[in-house]
Parts: structure tokens; C-alpha cells; sequence
């Protein structure tokens, strides 16, 4: 318990239903359901490093659900059905300065609540409004040490100053009715009377309790006049009753039923005693004792009543010690007597139902509200089974039966343990359930028995001896054995049940039925690899014998299960009987049933990572039985990565590490180095060790960074074999058995020392490869000018220090831009089709084709996105222009001359020249132009041809393709490639380019060359086209091919990759959070390439031809800034002016529904 | 380069109080999903490479919970998650709280991997379990959700990944009749494909796909050449080539690139050199693929990540190592 609560003990209260404990400690909040202690607790964390002076559940039902604790200056309003990161609804603060000493709810007005301070202030809140304390009161003496309300006036309120009681009207304020020297030592603790109004109580360190007259009932108050004034202190000179007792008292308080009080000491003794006012107080009346260590607090269970209006006369005194030990002990009548309680008739509460149905809801069980977010399953299991929307019911079934349960007379306060296996919820897993089940599991039995000096056995009431429900010494567990009377078999078997259900996994099993006395029968219900195809839910009974841990045999039932074969069931019910006659038969079954592997209790310390890879296949179930079991055996999961790695988007590699000890010393925080702590874990012997403790060494190693061990080596191997095959059975390499080891390990710490880190590879990855987000981010992406592109993109390059890109752009703007250039000089108006004219320079082309072989190779996806973004646009721009072309041709076919098919015959140019006769004889300013026919594009690309030296080589036949064209297009005369064609001052540039001075060596006969480049790359019937036109007699049948296929400079596969370049570059930049850059390249895509959703026409898309940036959709203005791209329009739009259309259709007109990323999901 | 440094690292405070399993960027790398033997599930802002806030914390699986995956952001913010406990959840956040939306929970035993497919598809997971076998859910615009489960390794499989939804040379016939523009050739946009290749304890990788007419998922290849169990599998992403790219590492110490050049050419496989005799020192957990497909990163059982670049000769080169 002390490990689970933390070093401090706390403080208690009681809720008003009697039903839940607070425990109130530096860690946090701990619910503790009274009818089911084994439960785990509830625990609300806080956080804080102050000791908790006080802790008080708010005394009314209505307001059950607060609670108030210290934290030094601060208090702690809890309000138990928030959930979320924390409970406390507010921290009253900012009006003490000094820690808080004593809090206390208001009687009467349950939003009320008063606190007290060292710095002497006294301040009532109200929790309604919790800003600001509602009446602040101060003495300016002494510190405050205790402050309490009047249980009848609901002005009145006492606090204790060191050795004074002032008694305090909230309505007056600043002056206390009246003072009271009471005491010559400090006085610990005051309570109001619970029967006659006027009457305080005080306890101090001189060893006494003094019973005050302050002489002001509820009536008289009203009449300031009827009061002493405040200067005179010592108006109450005599106490009414003194007791005097052996030892400093801490506190001393009123009892809830008779006339009396109980004192708790101080120091020196470890009793309780209880006084009684009609007794006279020269003796208590009573005294509880036995109790081990110095009891902190304790409050009084009035169970079934509330805490006002007595009945049943059933009470349990609940204490709370330095030794973390909470522990009952049932009051009877023998004791109530003595202070003069009679129990009343039972009278029927007047709010019969209401009450009822609080009382038996144990705060750990109240329902949350619906408000809250995350949904919180009452049992998972159950859920997924049977697919049961929960939370609904106030309150759950098995808390119902429990508490019936417990309400049983139960004998000699034995405690029901009918609960243990509750599936620790959501919000309760702070805890381990392991940890707590363990605790309860060592629970001893009746401590009468034991003879020791230590046995702390009552000495007036033995039936009702303290039943501490935790952590006892060993030896008192043997002499358990001992003991055979039914009671003792009862709490055996509860123990062996709670053990079992903490060695396998006991959110697995949901208790329905449990008693251990009478019926000895438990009926639960788990699930379980039955089906033939997924896991059942089967409720299974067990019966056991009277004597039963001693003699017999447990007998486990299985309800039968319509989806369960019968041969499965002969099975199962083979497997159970052999289970039940074995040494830990209740686990041994439930494990069965779970499809757990049988395992001894070594691994289930272990933590689940590690015991998930020691997972040991049964051997008795490996034998004869269908390979849905195998596989069940074989559920080995990739645990224990010691490292790993994986990219995110923007070259982000996520890496998970194990935290070396060296790195852990001066960074990792607090939390982590206390983790990291050694922690002596004890190995029963058992077959496993050895194979485990191989496993812990290894671990060890990692976690400190001692690989160096001279057998590490073999150690990792063997480890790694047992990670790597969950399945591998220790119990058979190692089957002699070792002996029991005692190993003190850090190494459970190890897997928390695993450590996420991001690693920011963008440098290296683009380095060899490309990718670079600054250039992506700024790169001009305006279809319809491709050369436009060329030279916008060549300087960004070059100002982001990418000179390998430059480089490309420089070429591709030669490349593209050969014919057009001269034009510009000549300020004609450049036509879009006449560019074109690359597809037909073999070197260009050729050009292109190793830039783009170079970045396949590379696998450079930016720069094979950009290539591909020229090609696409060239590509479409010489469609437009081809169609466009083809319809005037079709109007001024008739007025075509002769003589233009002279000059015009040349596939590639012959639209151009027709249509546009007089600009198009300029694009040619050699000599040759009035040549014969065929020359023509031989001509354009002349400039690029041996013009390094001037001197061009004679034509070269060296391949067969030429020779093949040479005789195809009858005797191409070699003679056309005159030096004195037009200057290229742009060519030096083509120095850059090892590819293509590589051409130019080699390269002799443009119209040789010219011819082979096309029948290359072309696909056959562009070879066919050429050849026709070769001969050019035909204009029709040109034509025809032309307007069939032929504009397209692309084979459509290509173009097809193209667009998947595009693509995949397209997804980077969205990924890299570059909207508009993404929806800009994706207008490159060719319209017959777009998916479904890229509808749009090029028209219709947000960026406009004319301007580089993206136009708004809504306002038509550019964008800058903020902007919302959708991702299936492509429209761009200012966030500003989208956010008010968020919802509805695209603005564009378009018929989009551009929410795409709102919360409803779209499969496209 | 051989010796490759990140230019920042970042160690992230998790707060998990046990051993990490995944850790995942989503689309934009704008959050991390973390997850964890303490059965939480831990996301994270990332702002500039760093992490901000605390963090959520999702709650809600019983055991370990091995792998997360993000969805693409059109559907949302949604994360899957697949635990030890045979569950595998689907989170999406609302507002500023995440919540559980779906659960799925048909596998009967631990559902080791879960993997988004490629947004183009739709909202598609996919999930490897020890129970031998593989799901598909899909879901769709009306809130229904179907799965598609059958047997992929019979002895457990280990993990998933999908296919690019687009394979450029998966398609050679044109269709025809398509063209609406006059002079426009006959090409449709590329088919998507729903694809997937799966690792099992089997020593084997399968691959899967898509029957439209039937479906139904068929076992469309089975790649053979571990020898032990394939603990990864990660398909590369593709960059508009028509050649395919699947990494598999495995408990043989062993990590293959197998590679494919056209859609009908039988898969090609190369070993990574792992140093030691061909086989790396230990293990090999994890691959995983950079972004632009150039770039996989091998975590081995040793502790160490190295990462492996094709060079323009084809062979696979070690071009950076990190330790711990």
C-alpha cells in the first residue's frame, strides 16, 4: 500500500453515503469502494509536493460529489465526475498565505466550506463561486489550527488559535463572539456537539479533553446584546466536563450515534478509546486497540443510514494509519450501548428511494457524464464481445450484486472480496490491479489465532477484532494453515481466487457471482478462443467443496455455448478436469479458458512486454488437438524492437531509441531517473529462469550501455532467439532446474528509457537526390509558357545554391527556346506552335532524353516532376496549336499555292507555313531555305550541329537506321548543311552538358541525324509520316495522318508516366504543405490524364495564364497569404473569403463540394 | 555521404511508462503518433521539427499497442491503431479531444500492423494479425464500414503495406473510345490498383490485390527467398517509373529489395549487404521507405539504423548509420 499511495500518509474522509473512503496523499486522490476494498482504488492524480493536512468529502448527498483537500496555501476543490486530465474543478487559492491546517464543509449549506491557515485567516468559501473566499474572518493572534462549523446554526463556526477556541458568527465578521483559553498546550482538534448545540469539545497536547459550554444555542444568537463582548476572554472560566487520558490527543470528536466521543492519540499509544458524557469521563468506556502503528485518522461508516438520521445501528470505525494500512472495525451494540445509543424503530427514511439508490452507488461506479469526451467502456472485453454500448445503467450489475453482497451480516467483518476481478476501467489505470489484487492477496486471516506478541487481537470485543484487509507478515500466513473451521476455508479460497485472477489477466474476467461461505460458488464470465472463428464469451461455473483449499476437488462448468462444436467442448471439458486436479487448479483453468499459455507465477511478474516474449506454448495442448490452437500458441508479436526508424514526410526520419545511461544522467527528467531506480525482483525458481535471467543480463546490458561484457555477444544471440521466437520453450532448453536466483536488475526500467527522436535527413537526402523544399516552395509554376518557365526557374534555382538544377533550366530554356529567340529580337509576335519545333532536333530531343534518363536514374523525383511539367506543356500547347491549325486548314485549303508544298512539305512545319505564309519563310534566315524540299528541318535545327567547331563533318552512315532513311527518303542531298546558318549565342551553354556534346562528336549529317532521332524516339507511325512526307505529294493523305495521332510530340505511355511524375511530385508538396504549389502542378496534368475529381477545365482553375500567382476564386484578387486550395477542384481561394463559404459549394461555380478535409469522410 | 548525419535530431519526451513500438509523422509531419507497451497511444504537435504541447493521450486498448498509421488528412484527422489485445481502433479527433470511432475487432489475436492505403483508394485499412490473418476495412461516405478478412500467412502475419495506388506501365492497352477532345489520343487516366503486400511467419511475402469483378482479395504473387520469419514489408512509393519497389526484412538477419521492371516481369530480388557475411548483425525489425522512394532506413535488432540508396549502377549502398 505504501508503494501505491506514496511516502505520506494522508489524510481520510468518508463520504456521505458511507460507501467510499478518500484518501488524500501528496500523489493524489485514492476512492477506496468500502463495500469492495480488493477493488482497485479510483486515484485522481494531483500532482503536488505538499503533504495533505486535510482532506473532506462534502457531507452532503446532493453534493456528493465534491471533495476538499490541502495543498499548502492552496485548497483542492475535487468534483469526482469530471474526468479528463484532472478532477479538481478549481484550486481555491490566493487568500491564504500560509498552508492551509484545517478545511471544513458546511452543515447545513452544502456549497459552504471553511478553511484555516497558519497565517491566522479563517476563510469561508463557496464553491458556487469559487473565485473568491464569501467571508473572510482573522483573529491576527495565532495560527489557525483547526476550524469547524456548528452542527446546528449554520452562522456559527469555532476555530482553534494554539491554546484558544474562538467561537465565530459569519455575519459579524471580524470579531469572534467570544474567546476561550482552554487549554495550556496546543490544542489539536475541536468538534461541535452532535446533540446539544451549545456544547464544544477540545483536545490538546496537555493530555486532556474539555467540554465547553459556550452558552448560545441557535435561538439566542439572534440578540448580539445576550453575548459577552469580545474582550472578555475568559467569560467560560470552567470547562463543563474535563477527561483526562494518558497521552496528547490529537484529535477528539463527537460521535455520530449515542453520547460520547472517541479520542485518538497523539503519540505514545496505538488506541482508540471512546468516552461517553452520561458515563463521566474518569475512564472510557471503551477502547479499540491492537492497532500496530500510530493511527492517523478514522472515520465512522454508518452504514445504511445517512449521517443525520440513524436507524440500523450498524456502524464500522474505518482507520487510517502511519502503517498505510486501512482497517474495519464493526461497532455492535455491546459497544453503541455504552454511550447510550438506542437504535431507532426502523423508520422509514422519507426519502426512501433517492437515498437507496445513492447509497448504493460507490463513487468509483457513478456513471460520468455524458458531457465528457472520451467514451469510457465499463469493460472492454464485454464490449467488444458483445457489442454493448454501456454507461447507460446508473449502475453497473456487478457493483449492485457486490454490495448486496457485502450488506450481508457478514460474520466477523470479514470483508467481501465478491468484487476483485473488476476490470480496472479507463480511468482508473494509473494504478496496477496487479499490484493491488497482490496485496490483498497476502492478506492474513483471523489474527486472533496467531499467538505472537504481535497479534493485536481486541481485548474486549474478540468477534470483532481489526481485519486488516492488506499486507501481513509470513510467518502469520502459515499459521493460517492451521486454522480449519469454515471461515478460514472461505477466506483461503477468496485468497487463492484473487490470486489467480492477478496471475492471469483479470480484465479478462468479469465476476457475476461470488460467495465463498455459503454456497461456495463462483460464476464468472470470460472470454475465450472458443469459436471457430473468433473469441466467445462463455460464462463459466465453479463449484468448490466444503474443505475445499484443503480436500477435494473444485468442479469448473461451462455453460454451454451454441457456437462452441461439440468436439471442442469434449476437448475443453478434458483439459479442465486434468486443470482442477492440479496445484493451483483455479488458475490453472482460468488460464485455460483464456487461452493463456500455462506459465508459472514468474512471468506474470513480469512486465506484459517482456512476458508476451517468453509466451510458452503448452505442451499439453500442443498434442492432438486442431490447428486453431496452434495458432492461438503462436501469438508471438514483434516486441522488444530495440530501435527503430521511419520516415516521415520532408526527409524526417522518426526514430525510437533506447535511452543510453550516459545520454539518460543530465537530461532526462526527474520522473525518468526515479523509474530508472533499481528494483530487487525476487524469481521464484522455476524452469524459465535460466532462459530469463539470459534475457534480464541482455537487458541490462542495453539499458546501461555495458555491451562490452565478454559473453554479451553470445547473450544477445540467445536473446535475440528468444525474441524472435516467442514460441521457443525455455522449459525444454533448460529443463534442469536451476536454482531459485535473487537478481537485482535496472532493467525494467530499460524499455521506458526508449526514446522518440526526429532526425531531419532533408540535407542528406537531397544531396544525392534532389529534393528540395525551398525550391518546390518557390519555383514558377504558370502552365501555358513553357520557356517562360525555363527562364523564371534558371535564377531561383541559382539563388538557392542549386546549380544542377539551373544547369537543366538553362538547358531546357536553350532546348525550347532556339527558334523563338531570334523572333523576339525581331519583336514578332512569338506563336505558341512555332516552338514546337524542338520535337524535330534530334539533339534536342536527344537532350531531353538523357536529362530525363539522368533524373530516372537518380530517381530525382523534383527534377523529373519539372521535366515532365515542360514536356506536358509543350506537349499540350502543340495539340492546341495543331487543332487550331487543322480547322483553318480545312477553311483555306482551297487558296493553299502550289508552291507551298514546295517549301511546306516538311511534316513537322507544314501547318505552320501554310497557315501563316508570311511569317513563316522568316524562321529561316540561311540561304539553304529555298533548297529542295526536305530541307526545311534539317534547317532548324542546323544551329545546333557541329557548330562548336564551324566546320561541319561529312554526313555520317553509321547506322542502319540512317542508311535505312537515307533510302527511304530518296537520297537526302548531305550538301544542305551550309556553316553559314544562324549564329546560336545561347549555345555555348551546351557546354554544360557531357550528353550532349557527346551527340556532337558523333553527330555528322543533320538531316541524317535528323531523320534517325525521329525514327528513334517515334513510334512507327510517326516513321511512317515522315516518310510520306518525305516525299510530301500528298497534302490529303498528310493531313490525314496528321490530324489522326500525329500532333502529339509524346508517345502516350510516356506522357502517361509523365503525368505519374507529376503526380507523385504533386502528393510531395502536399505533403510538404505547399497547397497552392500542389494544386498549381496538378494543372499540368493533360485534361484525358485528370481523375475523376480533377474535373475542371483548364478555364476554370484558379490560376490564372496571365499572372504567376493563383487567383482568388471568390474575389478574383491574386493570393497571397493565407489561402485554402481544394483538393479535388484544384480552385484557390484567400482563407479569408473561403472561410465564410466553408461548407458550401466552391465559389468558382465549379459544383464542387470543397469541404474535403472537414470531418466527414469521403472516399473518392 | 557514406557517413551521413542528420542535420538535427530532436529527442521527444513521451512520458510512456514503457517500451515505444511505433512512432509515426502524419501526412504534413505536422504530429507524431506514438505508441506503446503501457497501452496509450500518445500524439503530438510538431512545429518546426519540435515537438509542442504535452501531448493527447488515447486510451483504451487492453495490452501493447504495436502500430499506429494516419489516414490521409482529406478524410480527417484520424489515426488506427492495432494492440497485443486483437483490437484495432480507429481514432479521430473532434474538436480538441480525440475519440474512438470505430473499433474493429474480428482478429482473435494480436493484429500486429495496420496500414492506411493510399488516399486515392479511399478510406482503406489494412491489418496483419498473429491469428493468420489479413482484413481490409473500408469505409465509406455514409458512416457503414465493411471488412474483408481471410487467411493470409496460416501462422501469423507480421505486417502490411500498400501498393501506390497508381503504377505507371500497369496499364498498356489504351482504352479505347475514350477520347472526348478531337486529336487527342485514346488515354485514360491511370487505373488505380488495390494492392498490398503482406508479411507472414511463413517466411514468405504475398502479395495482394484487388478482384473488382469478384469482390474479393486474391493472392495475386508469393515471394520466396527468407528463411526465417518476415517480420516488415514496405512497398516503395512510387515516382511515376515503372519499376516497383518492395523491402522486406526479416528474422533471418536478412533485408531484400525486390524489384520488378514491368508489370508482367517476374519480381527480381538483391540482399542488402549488411556487413556480416551478408546478413546483418542481427534482426532486422523494420524498413521503411523515404518519401521520394530513394532513401530505406533498416532498424536492426542491434540497435542501429542504417540507411541504403541505390546507386546508379544499381547496387544497394549503405549511405548512413545511426546509433543510439
Amino acid at each position: 500500500m505504501s508503494d501505491v499511495v506514496g511516502d505520506d500518509i494522508g489524510s481520510m474522509s468518508i463520504s456521505p453515503t458511507s460507501r467510499d473512503v478518500v484518501i488524500a496523499t501528496r500523489k493524489g486522490l485514492f476512492l477506496i469502494d468500502l463495500d469492495n476494498p480488493v477493488q482497485l482504488p479510483r486515484f485522481l492524480p494531483q500532482g503536488g509536493t505538499w503533504e495533505v493536512a486535510e482532506v473532506q468529502w462534502n457531507p452532503h448527498l446532493s453534493h456528493s460529489q465534491y471533495v476538499v483537500s490541502t495543498s499548502s496555501e492552496k485548497m483542492l476543490l475535487w468534483n469526482l465526475y469530471l474526468t479528463g486530465r484532472t478532477s479538481i474543478e478549481a484550486p481555491l487559492q490566493r487568500a491564504h498565505y500560509r498552508a492551509i491546517t484545517d478545511v471544513n464543509w458546511h452543515n447545513i449549506m452544502p456549497n459552504l466550506v471553511a478553511s484555516c491557515a497558519l497565517d491566522s485567516w479563517i476563510h469561508v468559501w463557496d464553491i458556487k463561486a469559487p473565485m473568491k473566499p464569501a467571508a473572510s474572518l482573522s483573529p491576527f493572534v495565532a495560527s489557525a489550527a483547526q476550524v469547524k462549523w456548528s452542527y446546528f446554526d449554520e452562522h456559527l463556526l469555532a476555530s482553534s488559535h494554539y491554546s484558544s477556541v474562538m467561537v465565530w458568527d459569519k455575519r459579524k465578521g471580524s470579531v469572534p463572539l467570544f474567546t476561550i483559553r482552554a487549554h495550556d498546550a496546543k490544542i489539536y482538534g475541536i468538534s461541535w456537539s452532535r446533540t446539544r448545540p451549545n456544547e464544544i469539545l477540545t483536545c490538546s497536547l496537555d493530555s486532556t479533553v474539555k467540554v465547553w459550554d459556550v452558552g448560545c444555542g441557535s435561538v439566542s444568537l439572534a440578540d448580539n446584546q445576550g453575548f459577552p463582548s469580545p474582550g472578555k476572554e475568559n467569560y467560560h472560566t470552567s470547562p463543563l466536563r474535563v477527561a483526562q487520558t494518558r497521552y496528547p490527543v490529537s484529535r477528539a470528536r463527537s460521535l455520530p450515534f449515542g453520547d460520547g466521543f472517541l479520542t485518538l492519540p497523539q503519540r505514545g499509544e496505538t488506541v482508540l478509546e471512546l468516552w461517553s458524557h452520561q458515563q463521566g469521563l474518569d475512564e472510557p468506556v471503551h477502547v479499540f486497540d491492537g492497532y500496530p502503528d500510530v493511527v492517523r485518522e478514522f472515520v465512522w461508516r454508518t452504514r445504511g443510514s445517512s449521517t443525520t438520521t440513524l436507524s440500523d445501528g450498524t456502524f464500522q470505525l474505518i482507520t487510517w494509519g502511519k502503517d498505510r494500512t486501512l482497517r474495519f472495525v464493526p461497532v455492535d451494540s455491546s459497544i453503541t450501548d455504552k454511550v447510550g445509543y438506542e437504535p431507532k424503530p426502523a423508520l422509514e427514511p422519507p426519502n426512501d428511494f433517492a437515498y437507496d439508490s445513492f447509497a448504493s452507488i460507490s463513487i468509483m461506479d457513478v456513471p460520468i457524464k455524458p458531457t465528457l469526451s472520451a467514451p469510457v467502456t465499463v469493460n472492454p472485453i464485454l464490449n467488444a464481445v458483445r457489442a454493448r454500448t454501456e454507461l447507460v445503467a446508473p449502475v453497473p450489475l456487478e457493483s449492485r450484486a457486490a454490495s448486496k453482497d457485502a450488506r450481508q451480516p457478514s460474520a466477523g467483518g470479514t470483508m467481501s472480496l465478491g468484487d476483485a476481478g473488476h476490470g480496472p476501467r479507463g480511468r482508473r489505470r494509473e494504478l496496477n490491479q496487479d499490484d493491488w489484487a497482490k496485496v490483498v492477496a497476502g492478506r492474513p486471516t483471523e489474527r486472533a489465532s496467531g499467538s505472537g506478541q504481535a497479534s493485536p487481537s481486541v481485548r474486549s470485543t474478540r468477534a470483532s477484532s481489526p481485519v486488516s484487509i492488506f499486507k501481513e507478515r509470513e510467518r502469520e500466513r502459515e499459521s493460517q494453515s492451521r486454522d480449519r473451521d469454515s471461515r478460514d476455508t472461505a477466506t483461503l479460497l477468496a485468497q487463492e481466487i484473487v490470486a489467480a485472477m492477478a496471475a492471469v489477466e483479470p480484465h479478462k474476467i468479469e465476476t457475476t457471482f461470488l460467495d465463498t461461505n455459503e454456497k461456495r460458488q463462483w460464476v464468472l464470465g470470460l472470454t475465450g478462443p472458443w469459436g471457430e472463428s473468433a473469441s466467445l464469451y462463455l460464462r463459466v461455473f465453479f463449484q468448490f467443496p466444503r474443505d475445499y483449499p484443503h480436500d477435494g476437488h473444485l468442479v469448473v462448468t461451462c455453460e454451454r455455448h451454441p457456437l462452441v462444436s461439440l468436439k471442442m467442448r469434449a476437448y475443453m471439458a478434458r483439459h479442465l478436469d486434468n486443470r482442477r486436479r492440479r496445484k493451483r487448479p483455479i488458475e490453472a483453468c482460468l488460464r485455460f479458458l483464456l487461452g493463456l499459455p500455462d506459465e508459472g507465477s514468474l512471468q506474470a511478474q513480469l512486465p506484459p512486454a517482456l512476458r508476451e516474449s517468453l509466451i510458452d506454448p503448452d505442451p499439453s495442448d500442443a498434442e492432438g488437438l486442431s490447428d486453431k490452437v496452434v495458432v492461438r500458441n503462436t501469438q508471438e508479436t514483434p516486441v522488444l524492437k530495440i530501435s527503430q526508424a521511419v520516415f516521415g514526410p520532408g526527409g524526417v526520419l522518426v526514430c525510437i531509441f533506447p535511452l543510453h545511461h550516459r545520454a539518460a544522467g543530465g537530461s532526462a527528467p526527474p520522473s525518468m531517473r526515479i523509474s530508472a531506480r533499481a528494483r530487487p525482483l525476487t524469481f521464484p525458481d522455476g524452469p524459465k529462469t535460466a532462459g530469463l535471467l539470459r534475457a534480464l543480463k541482455f537487458l541490462r546490458g542495453k539499458a546501461v550501455g555495458h555491451d562490452s561484457d565478454a559473453d554479451s555477444q553470445e547473450l544477445e544471440e540467445d536473446v535475440s532467439s528468444l525474441r524472435g521466437f516467442g514460441a521457443v520453450s525455455p522449459s525444454k532448453g533448460h529443463s534442469s532446474r536451476a536454482p531459485a536466483t535473487e537478481i537485482v536488475v535496472n532493467t525494467f526500467s530499460a524499455p521506458t528509457k526508449v526514446r522518440v527522436y526526429l532526425k531531419d535527413f532533408s540535407d542528406q537526402l537531397h544531396h544525392g537526390c534532389g529534393l528540395d523544399q525551398k525550391l518546390a516552395a518557390n519555383y514558377s509554376l504558370k502552365p501555358g509558357d513553357p520557356l517562360g518557365l525555363c527562364i523564371r526557374n534558371a535564377p531561383i534555382a541559382r539563388r538557392y545554391r542549386r546549380y544542377d538544377h539551373e544547369r537543366v533550366w538553362k538547358t531546357l530554356q536553350m532546348v525550347i527556346g532556339k527558334t523563338v529567340q531570334p523572333r523576339r529580337n525581331q519583336s514578332e509576335e512569338p506563336q505558341p506552335h512555332e516552338i514546337m519545333q524542338w520535337g524535330q532536333n534530334p539533339l534536342s530531343r536527344k537532350l531531353l532524353e538523357d536529362l530525363y534518363n539522368e533524373s530516372v536514374s537518380k530517381k530525382d523525383m523534383q527534377l523529373l516532376a519539372m521535366l515532365a511539367i515542360v514536356m506536358l506543356d509543350m506537349n499540350r500547347l502543340r495539340k492546341e496549336a495543331s487543332v487550331k491549325a487543322a480547322n483553318e486548314a480545312q477553311s483555306a485549303d482551297a487558296q493553299n499555292l502550289p508552291s507551298n508544298s514546295q517549301s511546306s512539305s516538311d511534316y513537322f512545319t507544314q501547318r505552320p507555313r501554310t497557315n501563316r505564309k508570311p511569317t513563316s519563310p522568316s524562321t529561316l534566315q540561311s540561304p539553304g531555305q529555298s533548297a529542295t524540299r526536305g530541307s526545311w528541318s534539317s534547317l532548324s535545327f542546323l544551329p545546333f550541329l557541329g557548330q562548336p567547331t564551324g566546320t561541319p563533318s561529312p554526313p555520317k552512315a553509321s547506322t542502319s537506321v540512317e542508311t535505312a532513311m537515307t533510302r527511304k527518303s530518296g537520297g537526302l542531298p548531305g550538301n544542305l548543311l551550309t556553316p553559314s546558318i544562324v549564329g546560336t549565342p545561347s549555345f555555348t551553354s551546351l557546354g554544360h552538358l557531357p550528353s550532349s556534346n557527346r551527340k556532337l562528336s558523333s553527330g555528322g549529317s543533320g538531316a541524317a541525324v535528323g531523320r534517325s532521332w525521329s525514327q528513334v524516339v517515334a513510334k512507327a507511325t510517326t516513321v511512317k509520316k515522315e516518310i510520306i512526307c518525305g516525299f510530301g505529294q500528298d497534302k490529303d493523305e498528310e493531313h490525314n495522318v496528321q490530324s489522326r495521332s500525329g500532333d502529339s510530340l509524346l508517345d502516350h505511355s510516356f506522357v502517361r508516366q509523365l503525368v505519374a511524375h507529376v503526380r507523385a511530385y504533386a502528393e510531395l508538396l502536399d505533403r510538404w504543405g505547399l497547397a497552392t504549389q500542389h494544386v498549381a502542378l496538378l494543372k499540368f496534368v493533360p485534361p484525358d490524364h485528370r481523375l475523376p475529381w480533377e474535373h475542371s477545365q483548364s478555364d476554370g482553375l484558379g490560376l490564372s495564364a496571365v499572372d504567376e500567382a493563383a487567383h482568388c476564386c471568390v474575389c478574383r484578387l491574386p493570393v497571397a497569404g493565407l489561402s485554402h486550395a481544394c483538393m479535388k477542384c484544384l480552385h484557390v481561394a484567400h482563407y479569408k473569403c473561403w472561410r465564410p463559404k466553408m461548407g458550401e459549394p466552391c465559389a468558382s461555380g465549379c459544383g464542387c463540394q470543397c469541404d474535403a478535409r472537414s470531418p466527414q469522410t469521403s472516399s473518392t | 555521404m557514406v557517413n551521413a548525419q542528420p542535420k538535427s535530431s530532436v529527442a521527444i519526451e513521451t512520458h510512456h511508462e514503457d517500451m515505444i513500438h511505433d512512432s509515426q509523422l502524419d501526412y504534413h509531419g505536422k504530429r507524431l503518433a506514438t505508441c506503446s507497451s503501457d497501452r496509450t497511444i500518445k500524439v503530438f504537435d510538431v512545429v518546426d521539427g519540435e515537438p509542442k504541447s504535452t501531448g493527447h493521450t488515447l486510451k483504451g486498448h487492453t495490452g501493447p499497442v504495436w502500430q499506429v498509421a494516419w489516414a490521409h488528412p482529406k478524410f480527417g484527422n484520424i489515426l488506427a491503431s492495432c494492440a497485443y489485445d486483437g483490437k484495432v481502433y480507429i481514432w479521430k479527433e473532434q474538436g480538441a479531444a480525440w475519440q474512438r470511432i470505430k473499433e474493429h475487432s474480428l482478429h482473435t489475436a494480436s493484429v500486429n500492423s495496420v496500414s492506411w492505403a493510399p488516399h486515392e483508394l479511399g478510406a482503406l485499412v489494412a491489418c496483419a494479425s498473429s491469428d493468420g490473418r489479413l482484413s481490409v476495412l473500408s469505409f465509406k461516405n455514409d458512416g457503414q464500414w465493411g471488412a474483408d478478412i481471410f487467411t493470409g500467412h496460416a501462422i501469423g502475419c507480421n505486417a502490411v503495406s500498400w501498393a501506390p495506388a497508381v503504377l505507371p506501365g500497369s496499364l498498356i492497352v489504351p482504352t479505347p473510345g475514350a477520347p472526348t477532345v478531337p486529336g487527342q489520343g485514346g488515354t485514360a487516366p491511370l487505373p488505380t490498383v488495390k494492392r498490398f503486400a503482406s508479411a507472414g511467419c511463413d517466411n514468405l511475402v504475398k502479395i495482394w490485390g484487388f478482384r473488382e469483378d469478384t469482390q474479393s482479395w486474391v493472392e495475386e504473387e508469393v515471394l520466396e527467398g527468407h528463411t526465417d520469419w518476415v517480420r516488415d514489408v514496405a512497398w516503395a512509393p512510387n515516382i511515376g517509373l515503372p519499376r516497383s519497389y518492395i523491402a522486406t526484412a526479416s528474422q533471418d538477419k536478412t533485408v531484400l529489395v525486390w524489384t520488378k521492371d514491368a508489370p508482367n516481369a517476374a519480381w527480381q530480388k538483391t540482399a542488402l549487404d549488411g556487413g556480416n557475411g551478408g546478413r546483418f548483425p542481427d534482426v532486422v525489425w523494420r524498413v521503411s521507405w523515404s518519401l521520394a522512394g530513394n532513401i530505406l532506413a533498416v532498424s536492426c535488432g542491434d540497435g542501429k539504423v542504417t540507411l541504403w540508396k541505390e546507386n546508379l549502377r544499381g547496387v544497394w549502398e549503405c549511405v548512413s548509420e545511426m546509433n543510439a
